[in-house]
This record gives structure tokens, sequence and C-alpha cells, in this order.
């Protein structure tokens, strides 16, 4: 595969996001402080609450103040700040390879998931980058600092998509790791059960972490613009069919909305964030989109 | 199920072209490796059998579409049940009438090369017969005209046996008779034939064929008509005489009548035959026009037989015309002598009766015949060839019109005037003579070196009349008239007179007009001394050898060489001859002959000479003498007396024929949609707009 870290793409997004930020909408816990809201009451300029004084609570907390109106002890709590880790699983199956070079769909999420990571690792969250068909094909540890950025885009640079799109079962086995609290972003084409890929999806919201669903696709799989007769070959299985594309293309694209609204009713139920990304489009109107939003 | 144009199912072969394609096209498909749609396959395997489901519909629709096209030109329908239908497999008497006409040797237009219908024929009735079933009994009538007769004379048991013989059978050279031939048919099923019956009749339909055979009563047995018609209209160059006319310097002219029934412009080399002598001529045809072709003999080109042929068409029977060297013998002449006289230089026929004593010299055989008015009954015209009535006065009302019959049929008839020629001449002899007569003109200054009317002009454009343009016209041209008759001048409308001799006045002397067959010519002064010095001039021999030949038949080989195959003609021979046998030399080595006496009339009758080409005849006499004879026997084919009936018409009658018959029932539900013969193309039609119209919903809403 071409280097993605020469990548124009990538190139463009970067000098995109040089003055952005994301913000996790949601409580996140770190180890150090940084800019993401912790669950916990910390050093922060920013009034959370009062609380009734107890005994042992720190005296510098009490608000003087409210003593002073209503002559009982209140202490002031502010919010405490902490750094973020950012889980990014990216689909690195067989179907991932469709696409004619720079629009092929594994190396713009690629390319989108190093925006990521290098907007991540700016503000000096830690990044988790794996490579996920039916097993883990490749994994670079979560670390914070720019210096993590170059060895996520060699793994990823080093990892052919192939194999059977089952990000499901894997994500399954990775919920208790994961911890709590943290944000979870997948970029998947979703050639799989979407039940089975929300099921892990909702768990981890349970355990309060920040699930976002990137949904890439390639314009041919949203718009079946084939003609002649082709002989069509499964990029994950054995299968083939050989028909007329005409014939089938008002069914094909009834299947497809069906997919997508199934996927889109689980994303309302499973309450995950959802993009959807189209590899011959531009992919800054998503990273704007996502960093409008923030991760859930 | 049958159809009225089976050829064109063929074209079902063309379902294979959908399949071919749709088998290269999966062979040929462009390889995509792309996940999306297996997944969505995967996700419904029900839909996957549902696409192959539908692909497969539309290579049905597709194969059902290329399909319908050949079906619907091919125009099926259902054929009409009759009373006497026999279940399938059954044993049934089946006739088969086969038409072996004329028309049989038509090209067949299936094929690039000359094959006559004929072929098709023999192959549709060996057909018919080798699929008969087990224990059915058959028989074939050949449609000859006159005579229908059979293959073998009873049903045979033996179908393939009946085949092998037809296959040897040729077709004839006459025209062909459908409606006989299928009563010989009715009554031999009726006679031998099993419980279930049918007639099957092979043939060329004309349009007459098939009005005849509607109003046969075909009641208890199937009809089936099988139609081998050509499609394409006939194109047909054919030469239709050869008339051989003696030239002035003495060899013979051949003129030939070459006839385009064409409905194009056509180009064809005619060719003379004379022993090993072949002379061409280039010839361009307008649409059905004919054109004169002439072929110059010199004296030493002696010929017996000899044959012109143009080039090869759609119909050759009629592409040679056989014909032989003209003779002169037997020329039968029957002179009326108006003026008998005791002294013989003074009679009225003695000059004429010289010239004819002088020309039977150069001649084989002259018969003349001199009767008085008296003897002139109509009995007496019978047999001849030219007659001639020499200064007669009167003639009875019944003799005249025997007169105008005989030459109406061919006989040639010269009136010549003289001392009798008054108002009663003219008036019983009106028909007769080539314009009304007038007056006499004339004095009796005879034998005055001023006296007299010299002849002023011959014309040499009238056919025959050119014979008197060498010596003997000049000849003629010193005679002097004295007398003469002066006809009424011809009406405009009367264009067909000719005027041979005009006198130095203008008035004319020797005039002709045809009537029918025949021809009356009318020579204005008498035919002796009387009237004119024309006897005593040398001319006069060759004017009346002129005369007696175009009276004859113009120096035409006549009709008596138009023989067509089949027909039958007359030899007449001399008289009082004794005749030991009869040989005839030919292409046909059936003919038969017959001797028959009428009167003193001696003749020999020669029958069926089937097949075309020259014949010889030798009659042996009992003193071991022999005469010899010859014959031609020509084919023509007329495409206006035969209209090919189209095989709608032929199956419109075919079904009617077979409505006419079902039983009662049927005839009494005229509102009945479902009639026997309904043809189906329609609903083959309909058929082919649905599937179109599925095929489009199937390429666009799957």
């Amino acid at each position: 595969m071409k280097p993605l870290r020469n990548n124009e793409r990538l190139s463009e997004l970067l000098t995109r996001v040089q003055g952005m930020r994301l913000d996790a909408q949601g409580l996140v816990e770190g180890f150090l402080s940084g800019r993401h809201r912790s669950p916990h009451h910390g050093v922060s300029i920013e009034f959370s609450d009062h609380k009734e004084y107890t005994p042992g609570d720190d005296l510098r907390t009490i608000d003087w103040k409210v003593f002073g109106r209503s002559d009982k002890l209140y202490i002031k709590r502010f919010h405490h700040e902490t750094d973020l880790t950012a889980r990014i699983i990216l689909d690195g199956s067989g179907s991932m390879a469709y696409g004619p070079d720079e629009s092929m769909k594994y190396r713009c999420a690629g390319v989108f998931a190093l925006a990521l990571s290098y907007l991540f690792l700016r503000q000096g969250d830690r990044v988790e980058m794996q490579v996920v068909s039916d097993q883990v094909q490749g994994r670079v540890p979560a670390r914070p600092g720019l210096g993590h950025f170059s060895s996520i885009a060699q793994m990823l640079e080093s990892t052919i998509p192939e194999g059977e799109t089952a990000l499901g079962p894997v994500l399954d086995g990775q919920v208790e790791r994961f911890g709590r609290r943290r944000a979870i972003i997948i970029l998947t084409d979703v050639f799989e059960d979407p039940e089975r890929l929300f099921r892990p999806m909702r768990a981890l919201r349970a355990r309060g972490c920040s699930v976002l669903l990137l949904h890439v696709l390639h314009g041919d799989e949203l718009d079946f613009p084939f003609d002649g007769v082709r002989d069509f070959r499964s990029m994950e299985t054995e299968g083939n069919l050989v028909t007329e594309p005409q014939l089938i293309r008002s069914l094909y694209l009834k299947r497809m909305r069906s997919h997508l609204e199934t996927i889109t009713t689980g994303v309302q139920q499973s309450n995950v964030g959802y993009l959807r990304i189209r590899t011959d489009d531009s992919l800054e109107a998503p990273l704007y989109e996502l960093v409008r939003r923030g991760l859930p | 199920m049958s159809f009225v144009q089976p050829i064109f199912l063929a074209g079902l072969l063309l379902a294979a072209v959908p399949i071919l394609i749709h088998l290269i096209n999966r062979r040929r498909a462009r390889r995509l490796d792309f996940s999306a749609l297996e997944f969505l396959l995967r996700r419904d395997p029900r839909l996957a059998r549902r696409l192959k489901m539908k692909e497969l519909l539309l290579l049905l629709f597709r194969t059902l579409l290329v399909m319908a096209i050949p079906l619907a030109l091919a125009r099926p329908y259902l054929p009409a049940p009759s009373s006497g239908s026999a279940p399938l497999g059954a044993p049934r008497s089946v006739v088969i009438v086969v038409d072996r006409g004329l028309e049989q040797w038509v090209d067949d237009d299936r094929v690039d090369s000359y094959r006559p219908l004929w072929t098709r024929t023999v192959r549709k009735a060996r057909e018919v017969l080798s699929r008969l079933p087990p224990g059915s009994t058959a028989a074939v009538v050949f449609a000859d005209r006159g005579r229908p007769s059979l293959l073998e004379s009873h049903l045979s048991r033996d179908p393939l046996k009946l085949s092998r013989k037809l296959s040897r059978i040729k077709p004839t050279y006459t025209r062909s008779d459908l409606k006989d031939a299928a009563g010989l048919a009715r009554t031999l099923l009726s006679e031998e034939g099993l419980e279930h019956r049918e007639i099957r009749i092979i043939a060329s339909f004309s349009v007459s064929d098939i009005t005849e055979l509607e109003s046969l009563d075909f009641r208890g047995v199937d009809l089936h008509l099988h139609p081998i018609n050509r499609k394409k209209p006939v194109s047909n160059t054919r030469l239709s005489s050869v008339r051989q006319v003696r030239s002035s310097d003495g060899g013979t002219e051949l003129i030939t009548q070459v006839e385009n029934h064409t409905p194009d412009s056509s180009e064809t080399a005619v060719t003379l035959q004379l022993g090993e002598q072949v002379v061409r001529q280039a010839v361009q045809l307008d649409p059905n026009s004919s054109k004169e072709v002439r072929f110059g003999l010199g004296p030493t080109d002696v010929f017996e037989t000899a044959e012109i042929r143009v080039d090869d068409d759609d119909f050759p029977p009629d592409n040679t015309f056989f014909f032989q060297r003209r003779r002169q013998e037997a020329m039968n002449v029957l002179v009326v002598n108006g003026s008998p006289r005791p002294i013989r230089f003074q009679d009225e026929v003695f000059f004429l009766g010289r010239a004819m004593e002088a020309l039977k010299q150069v001649r084989n055989e002259l018969l003349v015949e001199i009767v008085a008015p008296a003897g002139l009954k109509p009995a007496t015209v019978v047999d001849r060839d030219v007659i001639i009535l020499a200064n007669i006065h009167v003639l009875d009302r019944d003799v005249a019109h025997t007169l105008k019959t005989a030459v109406e049929g061919g006989v040639g008839l010269l009136v010549t005037v003289g001392d009798q020629s008054d108002s009663d001449f003219g008036d019983s002899l009106r028909d007769l003579l080539v314009l009304p007569l007038r007056e006499i003109h004339g004095s009796d200054a005879r034998f005055s070196a001023e006296g007299g009317i010299a002849v002023g002009n011959i014309d040499v454009r009238a056919e025959g009349a050119r014979l008197l343009s060498g010596a003997g016209g000049e000849s003629i041209r010193q005679a002097r008239i004295f007398r003469y008759a002066v006809l009424a001048p011809p009406s405009p409308a009367e264009t067909n007179i000719s005027t041979w001799i005009t006198l130095e006045n203008g008035a004319p002397l020797l005039l002709e007009r045809p009537m029918g067959r025949g021809r009356i010519m009318f020579f204005g002064t008498s035919i002796d001394f009387d009237w004119t010095d024309m006897p005593a001039h040398p001319g006069y021999v060759q004017l009346i050898s002129v005369l007696l030949d175009h009276l004859s038949g113009g120096g035409i080989a006549s009709g008596r060489s138009q023989i067509h195959p089949g027909q039958r003609w007359a030899i007449s021979l001399p008289r009082d001859v004794k005749i030991r046998s009869v040989d005839i030399k030919g292409p046909d080595s059936t003919v038969k002959t017959e001797i028959r006496k009428t009167g003193e009339r001696l003749q020999l009758i020669v029958r069926e000479a089937k097949v075309p080409g020259s014949y010889q005849v030798y009659v042996h006499l009992a003193d071991g003498s022999e005469l010899n004879y010859l014959f031609s026997v020509n084919v023509v084919r007329s495409d206006k007396q035969r209209i090919p009936a189209s095989i709608q018409a032929v199956k419109k009658i075919e079904n009617a024929v077979g409505k006419k018959h079902t039983p009662t029932k049927r005839q009494a539900d005229p509102d009945s949609t479902v009639v026997a013969g309904t043809p189906i193309w329609h609903f083959l039609l309909l058929s082919l707009i649905l599937l179109l119209a599925m095929e489009a919903y199937t390429a666009f809403k799957v």
C-alpha cells in the first residue's frame, strides 16, 4: 500500500485540523489533567456545585460568603478536567479494499483515522489504534504525544485489508479491556450483521464510553452505477454472481436503503454517534461535522 | 395446428440466439470485486434465488419473443375438422391427387438453381405416404387433363411401393385438371375405402382449380390441399411460332416470334440450330412484349427439322421451338368455275388450271378440284386449303355462310370477277368480298395499243407480295387490264385491308383482308383472258403460286406445326393408297395413330404425342413404297389463362370445404368463433406484444 503519511488528502486534513479541538461531550476518565471533563471534582476554574461541609473536607474549599449569609458551612466544588483515551478501531476486512486508488475505502478510512489521531494527540490525549477484520490484524497501544502518530501510521500502512468483516465479535471480546469512560471510534463499512456490531457498542455505552460509528462507504456501493454483464466477486468469500447490473439495480438499491435504515435505527437505539463517510467525496466535510458535534 | 407459411418455421432456430448470447455474455462477463452485493444477497438467500429465477425468466421471455416472430409469420391456424376425421394413428384410406401438369416444370423459387416444382410435389406426396398409419390403404391419382390416371389401379396396402414408383414419374407437358382427378379419387374411396377417408391434393393451384374444387362434394372425406406454388411471378421468355417465307433470292427466311411474359424487361439470345449450324441473335424485350426475329437461310441451307431456342428461364419447356421444313404437299384447292366453256382456252379457269399444272411440277402435291357453281355444297368446302371463286354469279346463302365459316377457320378464299359480276354477285357475296362491290369499269377497246390500264404499283411491303418484287413482278407490270371491278373505299377503321397491286389510275386490283384464322383476297379483274392479258405474261404463274401460298397459310409453317403436347391432328394422305403399317419416330415412343377414311379422303390421325420435339411419320404402303411426313410438337404456356392461386386462397377453400361438410350442429351455430380454420396468428402477434411489454418490465423493474 502507498504510504499514508505522504497522502495529499491526509496533508490537507492535517492542515485543516491545526486550529481545531475535539471535545468529549460526556465525561471521561483519565490519569492526567487535561481538557476533557472528568466525573471527578477537582482543581479547575469552572464551578460545579455546593456541598454541605462534612468533617474531613478541605477547609480551603469552604464558601465563606455562603456561611456569612446563612450561618451554614458549604464547600465549593469545581469540575475536574482530565485527558482522554481514544480507541480507534479500523475495519481491515477484504471489503474495505474496494475502490480505486485514493477512494479505496481502507485508505480513506486510514487517512481519516490518522487525522483524528493527530487531533487527539495534539490535544494531549492518548490514542490507541486497532485494525480489525474477523481478528485483530494490527494494534498500537494507547499513548500520548505526537511522537505516537508515526507508529500509528506505520501500523496502518503495513496492514493489508483481508478476511471477513466481523468487528462485532472482536469488539465483544474487548469490551472489558476498554475500561470505563473512554472514547471509542469505529470506522467500518458495516458489511456484517448490524446487530452483531451494536451489541458491544451498547455495552460500551453502558460503561460510559463515548462511541462513534464512522460508516465508510464508496459511492458505487450507494449508487450501483454498473452496466453490461458483470461477474460480481465477493472480496471476503468465494461467492460470485454473474448478471446484468441493470436487472438488479433497483433491487440492490432497495436492499441497501433497508440496510442503512437498520443501521440508523441501531445507532439511535444504542445512543452512539454516527457519521457516514463517502470515500469518493471530500473527507473534510465529515471531519468538520465531527468536530462541530464533538464526541457523544 | 397447421401453418399457412411453414417455411417461416425455420426461423424458430433463431431461438438459440438469445441462449447463445446469454451463455457468451456469462463467459465474457467483466469481473468486478464488489462485496456489497454479495453481502446483501448473503443476508437474504431467497433474494439470490429470486434473482436467478428472474434472470431465467428474462431469458425465457427473450427466447419466446424470438420464437413468436417466425411463428406469427408462419401464420398458424386451426385446421377444420370434418366428419371424416380419423383419430390419430387410426388406419385410413388416402388418395393423393398429384398435379403433374405443365406447371410442374416451373422453376421452384425456393432454390437458387433450376429445379422444377415437381420435385417438391413428389417429395410432399412421398412424405404423406410415409406417414400413413399401419393398415392404411393409399392410391395416387394423376390429374391429367381429360383422363386422370392411377399410379396403381386400386387402393394399395403398400404405400412404400407407391412411393418408390412415384419417384420415377416425370411431369407431363399438358395442363392438369384437378376436378376430374378429385372425382376419381372420391369414387375410388367410396368403392374401396376404409372407414376413415382422406383426399390430399398436391398441386400448383390456379384460381380456376380452386373454383372447381369448391363446387365438388367431399362429404365423408377429409380434404387436405397442399399448395406447391411459386411465390415470385414466373419469368418466361418463349417462342410462339416460326414462319418460313421464301425470300426473293430463292432462299428461306425464318421468322420467329419471341415473347416476353415477364413484368420486367428481358434480354435473351435466340439461337437457331440447323444441324450443326448455330446462329445466335441477342434480343432485348420490353415487359410483356413480343418481337420478331428473322434468320435468313440461303438456297443451299436445306433442312428437314430444326429448332430455335431462347436462353434458360423459369419455364424451360417452351424455350425451344421445334419445326420442320415447310412442304407444299397436299395443298387442297377447290376452284369454282363460274363460267365453264366448251372450248378449253375460253374456259374461265383454263389459264388458272394451266398455271397450277405448272406448279405441280415443282411441288410435291397440289390437289385441285374444279367444280361448277352448282357443285358448291357445304360438304365440298370441308378440308380445303384454298377455295377460288372464279367469275361466279350468285351464291346460295347457306353456301356463303359455310364459306365464311371455313375462312374464319383458316381457309384462304380468292374471289375473281368477270362478265357475271353484277349487283346480284355483289349482294350474295357481300361478306366474302374484301369491300362492297361498287361498279365495273373499263371498255372493250382491248388489244389496241392504247387500250387498257397498266399495273401501277406492287406493294412489296405487304406480306406475301414481297415475292412479286423480282422478275415475276416486272412481268406483271407489263400486263394491261381492260375491265376491272371497283370496290367501295375502306372506312378509316378498316386498317387490316392491304392492297397488293394497284392500277396506274390508283384503283386497287388485288386486295387482302384477314378474316378469323383465314384470309380473303379479291382479284379485281378476270382470272382468264377476258378482261386482262395478264395470263399471257410469265409472271402470271408466279402470281398464282404466291396467291396459293399466301392463301393456304401465307407461307407460314401453318397451324399444322403448332401442335401442343397431347393434341390430336390429322395428316391428309393421297387417295387410293393401301397402307401396310405406320411408324413414328420422335421423343415420345407412345404415340398412337389411326387411319380414317371419310368419303374419298384418307387421313392419318396422330394422337397423344405428349413430349415436345420433332416427329417423323413413316407410312409404309402395300406396294413397298413409303410416305414420309414430319410434324413438331411445341409447348405453349399461357400465363393469362392460368392465374396462380394464393396460398391463403387455397387454405380458405380447404377450410370452407371442411366447414361445409362438418356436422349440422356446427352449421347451426353461426356465431361460434371457434371455427375450423381459425387463423391464430393474431393471437400470436398479441402474445408478441405482451412478451415485449414483459421484457421491458423485467428489464427495468426487477
